[in-house]
C-alpha cells in the first residue's frame, strides 16, 4: 500500500537527487540557521544574486559550475568586507551594492552566450542530472561546512548573541561573521545545481527560519532546521517524481516553505 | 563587614585620551584615576560622558588614543579573563534563542576558546554563579522571558561564571524598577562578591553609602567625587534596610 514511498529511490537517478538534496539541505540549515538567528537573512538573499555571474562565468569557460559559483561566493564575501569596512556604509548596504554590481555583471555574461535557454539549468536547477562525481563534491562541500560550524560552535553561538561580550573573550566577532559569509557562499553554490542560482536563497533561509521558531537554543535551532529541509526536500522531490509538471527544483523549495508554514502554525498553537 | 583592600590599583589611568572609534572626537581627555583592588566604585555621568567608552578601554575593546591604562597591573587586552564586562542589555540580540544557563555558561568562553564543548565543570560553575544572583530556578527559562531585572542578574551570572576579578558594568540599572535595583545591588554590594573590584556606570545617582569611591564623568573629563578607602560601615545598614 505504501510502495510509492520507497519506488523513487529504485531508480538511480532519483537516488542521487535524494542523496544530493540531503547533503545540502544539511549543509545549507546548518549555515541557515546562524543566519537567521544573527538577523543576517540578506546575505542568503544577496548570495542568490552574486552567484550568477560565477556560474555563467564557469559555463562559458566550459569549468564546473560549483567552482564559479565557489568563486563567486568568496568574491562576494571580500568584496563586502572591502566595502562594508568603511565606517559610514554599513554591511548590509555594502551586501546590496555587491548584488547589484555582480547580478548585473552576470546578466551581461549571459548575454555574451546568445541563447538563455541554455541557462536554465543554471537559473532553476537539475537536480535529477546530478552524477556520482557531483555528489562526491556536495560530500565535500558539506562536510567543511559542517567540520567548522561545529568547530566553533561556542565562539560563533556566543557573538551571534552578543557581539561586545565575545569579543571581549577573544572570540573575533568581526572574523566569525566574514567567514559565516564564506560558508553560505559555499552552501549555496551546492546548492545551485540542486535548485538553481535563483532559488539557492530558500534553502539556506526558509528552513532554518523554522527551525528557530521550534527551537529554544540555537543547537536546536540547527537540528530542527535541518529536519525541516530533509522533511521539505524529500517531499518536493516525491511530489515532482510523480507530477512531472512540477520542476524538481521549485518543488522541494515549496516543499521547504510547506515544512516552515507547519512550524509556525506549531508555534502559534503552543503560544 | 565588607572592607576595601587599597593596597594596589585594580585600575589606573594616567593622561588617558579616548574616542569612542579610530578617528571619532576625543570624549575624554587627560583623564588620571584609580581603582584599587577590590574596591566597589561608581562612574556617575550624562549621558554621552564617555562612561561606556572609558568601560570599553578598561576591557582592552579600545584602544587609548594616548596615556597609561592598566588593569591589574596589566595593558588591557582582549580574551582577558580576568576582567568582565557587563554591558547594556541593548547589545543582546533580540530574540536569540537561548537559555539563562546557556548564557551563564557563556561566561566560560574566554577560558576555552576554541576549544570543542564547555566541559561538566564549567556547568557546575554556571550553576554556581546562577545560585549566587538567584536564578537557578529561572535556568531553563530563555532570555525573552525573563523581566528586565532578571535579564540584568543573567548577564550578571554570566560575568561572575567568568572568574574575573574585575567586573566592569555598563548602566546596569537601566530600566528596571526599584525593587529589581535593589536586588542588583544585594548581590554587586554583598558577599558574593567580596574580593572582586567593582566599577558600574549609570547615568541615574548612586547611593555614596555602598560605594568606596564615586567617579564623576562630565566635560571630557573624570573626577573623584567621593572616597572612602577603608572601613565601610554602611554598606551592609543600607543593604539591610
Amino acid at each position: 500500500m505504501l510502495h510509492w514511498i520507497p519506488e523513487p529511490l529504485t531508480h538511480d537517478f532519483m537516488l542521487r537527487a535524494f542523496l544530493g538534496m540531503s547533503l545540502c539541505a544539511i549543509a545549507c540549515a546548518c549555515i541557515g540557521s546562524h543566519l537567521v538567528v544573527r538577523r543576517m537573512t540578506f546575505v542568503g538573499s544577496a548570495l542568490t544574486h552574486t552567484l550568477l555571474p560565477g556560474v555563467v562565468a564557469a559555463w562559458l569557460m566550459g569549468i564546473s559550475t560549483y567552482i564559479g559559483a565557489g568563486v563567486a561566493a568568496l568574491i562576494t564575501a571580500g568584496l563586502v568586507i572591502l566595502v562594508g569596512r568603511r565606517r559610514e556604509s554599513g554591511e548590509d548596504a555594502a551586501i546590496g551594492v555587491v548584488q547589484s554590481a555582480l547580478f548585473a555583471f552576470g546578466i551581461i555574461l549571459m548575454a555574451q552566450a546568445q541563447s538563455w535557454r541554455d541557462f536554465t539549468g543554471l537559473l532553476f536547477g537539475s537536480v535529477l542530472g546530478i552524477d556520482d562525481a557531483e555528489l562526491v563534491l556536495m560530500a565535500s562541500l558539506c562536510v567543511l561546512v559542517v567540520g567548522v560550524l561545529i568547530a566553533i560552535h561556542k565562539e560563533l553561538e556566543a557573538s551571534a548573541l552578543d557581539e561586545d561580550y565575545a569579543s571581549m573573550a577573544g572570540a573575533r566577532p568581526t572574523f566569525l561573521r566574514l567567514l559565516l559569509v564564506a560558508l553560505a557562499g559555499i552552501a549555496a553554490a551546492s546548492a545551485v545545481r540542486l535548485v538553481g542560482a535563483m532559488l539557492t536563497t530558500a534553502f539556506l533561509i526558509v528552513p532554518a527560519a523554522g527551525g528557530v521558531l521550534l527551537a529554544r537554543s540555537l543547537s536546536q535551532a540547527i537540528f530542527w532546521s535541518v529536519t525541516l529541509s530533509l522533511l521539505g526536500g524529500t517531499a518536493g522531490l516525491f511530489v515532482s517524481y510523480y507530477y512531472e509538471s512540477i520542476p524538481a527544483g521549485a518543488g522541494m523549495v515549496m516543499g521547504c516553505c510547506l515544512t516552515f508554514a507547519l512550524a509556525r502554525l506549531w508555534r502559534a498553537w503552543r503560544g | 563587614m565588607t572592607t576595601c583592600a587599597c593596597t594596589d590599583a585594580a585600575i589606573l589611568a594616567e593622561g588617558l585620551t579616548l574616542s569612542p572609534a579610530p578617528g571619532a572626537p576625543i570624549i575624554l581627555s587627560d583623564v588620571s584615576f584609580e581603582v584599587p583592588l577590590g574596591c566597589r566604585a561608581a562612574l556617575v555621568g550624562p549621558n554621552g560622558a564617555g562612561k561606556s567608552t572609558l568601560l570599553k578601554a578598561i576591557s582592552g575593546m579600545i584602544t587609548p588614543s594616548s596615556g597609561r591604562l592598566m588593569t591589574n597591573g596589566k595593558a588591557p587586552r582582549l580574551g582577558r579573563s580576568d576582567v568582565a564586562l557587563l554591558v547594556q542589555r541593548t547589545s543582546l540580540t533580540p530574540g536569540f534563542p537561548c537559555t539563562v544557563e546557556r548564557l551563564a555558561l557563556m561566561g566560560r568562553l574566554s577560558r576555552r576558546l576554541w576549544t570543542p564543548r564547555y566541559s561538566q565543570e564549567d556547568i557546575t560553575l554556571a550553576r554556581a554563579a546562577l545560585d549566587a544572583v538567584g536564578l537557578n530556578s529561572l535556568r531553563h527559562r530563555l532570555l525573552h522571558e525573563l523581566s528586565g531585572g532578571q535579564l540584568q542578574r543573567a548577564l550578571l551570572a554570566r560575568a561572575l561564571c567568568q572568574g574575573a576579578t574585575l567586573l566592569l558594568l555598563d548602566e546596569p540599572y537601566a530600566g528596571i524598577d526599584q525593587a529589581s535595583r535593589q536586588a542588583l545591588n544585594e548581590i554587586l554590594f554583598g558577599p558574593a562578591l567580596n574580593g572582586v573590584t567593582l566599577l558600574l556606570s549609570t547615568h541615574d545617582s548612586v547611593d555614596s553609602s555602598l560605594c568606596d569611591r564615586i567617579f564623576t564623568a562630565d566635560a571630557g573629563k573624570i573626577s573623584l567625587r567621593v572616597a572612602c578607602d577603608g572601613q565601610h560601615p554602611h554598606r551592609h545598614v543600607a543593604l539591610d534596610s
